[in-house]
C-alpha cells in the first residue's frame, strides 16, 4: 500500500508469528506503536504478542482506511484551498458507512476487537466496537443479552432468585 | 468463560456507560462479572421522564411512575460497588405535576464519595434537603436546582464542610442569615473557587470569602443590603433587573473582570459601586434604569481612576447623546483601549442636557430634527469654548470640567457601536460627540446585533 517508497515500513508480527509490513502513517494510528516509535526511532521490527493474526489484519485494515481518508481530504483542501463543506459531509458518511459495515462481525471477533483496540490503544476503533457491543444490549432482556454474547450463567438459580428479589424496581416493566 | 465477560472490568464499565442506566441495570441478571461492573460505573444519571411514557397528565399514574423511579433510584444506590462516583446526576421536572418526592436518596449518594452532585427538582411546597451532602469530604462540584411554586426552600444544614468543593450552583432557593448559611459555607468551604446564584432570594447580609474567584449573582431577589468582600475574586457578575436593592463591594483588589446590571434602588443609592471596582481591566454595566445612571455618572468622577481598565461595554444605552458618563470614564481610565456601547431598542431615559422639555413624547426614540440641531449647536458651543454662565450652571456636571478633563484624551483604539437596528441619527450624534472626547479614534466599528 505504500505509495512512495521512502516511506518508512514497518514490521508488526502477531501472536501467531505472522508478519505484516505497514506503513509508519498507518502503525502510528496505534498509539501504543506510536509511543514505542517516538521512544525508540530505530525500531522497524515490533512484536505484538496479545494481538492474533486474524484481528490484528482487521485491525491494520481499520488504521489504513482511515488514514486513507484522512490523507484524501487534506489532498482535497490543499487542492481547492478550502473543502467544501457538502464534499467533506460526504466523505464523512462514506467512512461511517464503511465503519458500520466492518462491525458486522461475530461477537467473538468483536470482544477480540475490543481488546486489541484497547490495547493498541486505536481511539477511534475502540469507540466504534465498545458502542457496538452497547447496542447489542440495548433493550434487551438479561436472557437476550447472555443469548446475544453466548454468556455462560455462571448464577445459579437461587442466586438469579436472590437477585431479582433483591432488585425488583430494575426488572420490572415501566408501563 | 465467554469472550465478553472475560473483558477487563473498566471495558465493560465503558460498555455500560453508554448505555443509559435504565438499559444498563438489565445485565445484573446476565454474570457476575457484568454485576460487579455495573456497581462501578462511574456516571450516574436519572432522569424521571425516561418513567413516563409520552403525555401522561393524570396525577396517579405519574405517582404510580414516580414511585417505581424512585424505587429504582434508591435500588441502583444501594447496589453500588466501591469505585468512587465520578458524577450523580438527578432530575425530577415534570410540568404540572406536584408531589413531595423525598430526598433521603442524597444521603446514601453522599456515601458514595461523588465529585459532582446535580439535582434538579420543580415542586409546589418546599422541600426538605437532608444534611449529608453538604458534609461530602469529595464533593468538587454541587448544583442544586430547587424551584417550588409557593413557598421557596431555605437551604439550612447544620453544618458544611465540604473540603473539595470547587463549585457551588444553587437556584431557586432563600439564603438566609438566620441560619448563617454564608458563614458557614465560607468557613466550611476552603477551596470554594466559583459560586453561582440564580433566581435565589438573598436575605444575607454578607458574601465573604478568602478564596472564591468568581461570583455570578443572576435574577435573584435581595431582601436586604448586602457587602461582598472577596479579596480574591478575579470575576464578577451581578445581573439582576428588578427586584434588587444594592451591594457595597469590599475587598475587591484582585477583581479583573466585572459586569454589572442592577435596577438601583433609591434607598441605597448612597454605596460607592465604581471605587471598588477601580482594579478591572474588563468592566460592563448595563444601564437599565435613571437611577443606576445618574449614580454612576457622579461616581465615576469621584472615584480612584481606573488604571487598568482595557476594555469598557455599556449595555443597554438608551438612545440618549449623554455622554457623561462615557466622559468620565475616558478622563479617569488612562489606559481604557476599547469602548463598546450597546444600543437598546427603546428608549429608557429622558435626553437630559440636550433638546426640549417633549422628548419623552418621543416613542420611537428617535432624535427629531430640531433636537440633532441642538445637538450640534451644543457640540459647537464646547468645542469652541464659548459657554455661557447659564449653561456652566445648567447641568448636573459642570459642562467645563468635563471639558478641561476630556480634551486631554489623545487617543482611543476602537469605539464600537452596536445596535438593534438602522439608526443611523443617534449613532452620528454619538460619535461626533465621541470625537469631542477624543482626538485620534483609530478605528469605530459600527454594527447589528
Amino acid at each position: 500500500m505504500a505509495r512512495s517508497s521512502t516511506e518508512n515500513m514497518i514490521t508488526l508480527m502477531s501472536s501467531d508469528g505472522e508478519e505484516f509490513m505497514v506503513t509508519e502513517k498507518v502503525a502510528r494510528e496505534c498509539t501504543t506503536i506510536r509511543n514505542m516509535l517516538e521512544d525508540d526511532c530505530v525500531i522497524t521490527n515490533i512484536p505484538l504478542p496479545n494481538v492474533t493474526s486474524d484481528i490484528l489484519s482487521m485491525v491494520i485494515e481499520y488504521c489504513m482506511e482511515h488514514v486513507a481518508a484522512a490523507e484524501k481530504a487534506a489532498a482535497e483542501t490543499a487542492e481547492k484551498g478550502s473543502s467544501s463543506a457538502p464534499a467533506a459531509a460526504k466523505a464523512n458518511k462514506d467512512l461511517e458507512e464503511w465503519d458500520k459495515a466492518f462491525m458486522n462481525v461475530d461477537v467473538y471477533t468483536l470482544c477480540d476487537l475490543i481488546l486489541a483496540a484497547n490495547y493498541l490503544n486505536v481511539s477511534g476503533l475502540l469507540d466504534l466496537t465498545i458502542q457496538t457491543a452497547a447496542n447489542l444490549i440495548k433493550g434487551k432482556s438479561p436472557e437476550q443479552i447472555r443469548k446475544t454474547f453466548h454468556i455462560q450463567n455462571d448464577l445459579s438459580l437461587e442466586e438469579e432468585e436472590k437477585i431479582r428479589s433483591q432488585t425488583p424496581w430494575a426488572f420490572e416493566k415501566s408501563e | 468463560m465467554d469472550r465478553i465477560s472475560s473483558l477487563p472490568e473498566e471495558l465493560l464499565i465503558h460498555i455500560l456507560s453508554i448505555l443509559s442506566i435504565k438499559e444498563a441495570v438489565q445485565t445484573y441478571l446476565v454474570s457476575k462479572s457484568w454485576k460487579g461492573a455495573l456497581a462501578n460505573v462511574p456516571v450516574l444519571k436519572f432522569n424521571f421522564d425516561d418513567w413516563v411514557d409520552a403525555i401522561v397528565e393524570d396525577d396517579a399514574i405519574l405517582k404510580e411512575c414516580e414511585d417505581k423511579f424512585e424505587k429504582f433510584v434508591n435500588g441502583v444506590l444501594k447496589n453500588r460497588g466501591c469505585e468512587p462516583l465520578q458524577q450523580f446526576e438527578y432530575i425530577n421536572s415534570i410540568e404540572d405535576y406536584h408531589s413531595e418526592p423525598a430526598l433521603k436518596f442524597l444521603d446514601d449518594v453522599a456515601l458514595l464519595k461523588p465529585q459532582v452532585v446535580s439535582v434538579k427538582i420543580c415542586r409546589l411546597n418546599k422541600l426538605d434537603l437532608p444534611d449529608l451532602i453538604f458534609s461530602c469530604k469529595s464533593l468538587q462540584k454541587l448544583e442544586l436546582t430547587l424551584y417550588t411554586d409557593e413557598e421557596v426552600t431555605t437551604i439550612r444544614p447544620k453544618s458544611i464542610h465540604l473540603p473539595s468543593l470547587q463549585n457551588l450552583v444553587l437556584r431557586g432557593v432563600e439564603l438566609s442569615d438566620d441560619d448563617n448559611f454564608m458563614q458557614k459555607l465560607s468557613s466550611g468551604c476552603p477551596a470554594l473557587e466559583t459560586l453561582y446564584l440564580e433566581t435565589c432570594v438573598l436575605d444575607i447580609s454578607e458574601i465573604s470569602s478568602n478564596v472564591l474567584k468568581r461570583l455570578v449573582i443572576y435574577e435573584c431577589d435581595q431582601l436586604k443590603q448586602s457587602r461582598i468582600s472577596c479579596p480574591c475574586l478575579v470575576s464578577l457578575i451581578i445581573d439582576s433587573y428588578g427586584k434588587m436593592g444594592s451591594f457595597e463591594l469590599k475587598n475587591m483588589a484582585s477583581l479583573e473582570y466585572a459586569s454589572i446590571s442592577i435596577n438601583l434602588d433609591k434607598n441605597h443609592s448612597d454605596v460607592n459601586l465604581l471605587s471598588s471596582l477601580s482594579n478591572v481591566s474588563q468592566l460592563r454595566l448595563d444601564i437599565w434604569d435613571d437611577v443606576f445612571k445618574e449614580k454612576l455618572e457622579e461616581d465615576v468622577l469621584n472615584c480612584r481612576p481606573f488604571s487598568k481598565l482595557k476594555s469598557l461595554e455599556i449595555g443597554h444605552w438608551g438612545l440618549s447623546d449623554n455622554i457623561d458618563l462615557v466622559a468620565g470614564f475616558l478622563k479617569n481610565s488612562p489606559n481604557l483601549e476599547e469602548l463598546s456601547l450597546y444600543l437598546c431598542e427603546e428608549i429608557s431615559s429622558p435626553l437630559n442636557n440636550f433638546g426640549s422639555s417633549n422628548e419623552e413624547d418621543d416613542s420611537n426614540g428617535e432624535l427629531s430634527e430640531q433636537e440633532l440641531i441642538d445637538v450640534e449647536l451644543s457640540e459647537q458651543e464646547l468645542t469652541d469654548g464659548e459657554l455661557s454662565e447659564q449653561e456652566l450652571t445648567d447641568g448636573e456636571l459642570s459642562e467645563q470640567e468635563l471639558t478641561d478633563g476630556l480634551l486631554q484624551r489623545e487617543y482611543l483604539k476602537s469605539v464600537r457601536i452596536i445596535q438593534p437596528k438602522q439608526q443611523d441619527v443617534v449613532v452620528d450624534g454619538l460619535i461626533k460627540k465621541l470625537q469631542t472626547l477624543v482626538k485620534t479614534i483609530e478605528e469605530i466599528i459600527i454594527s447589528s446585533w
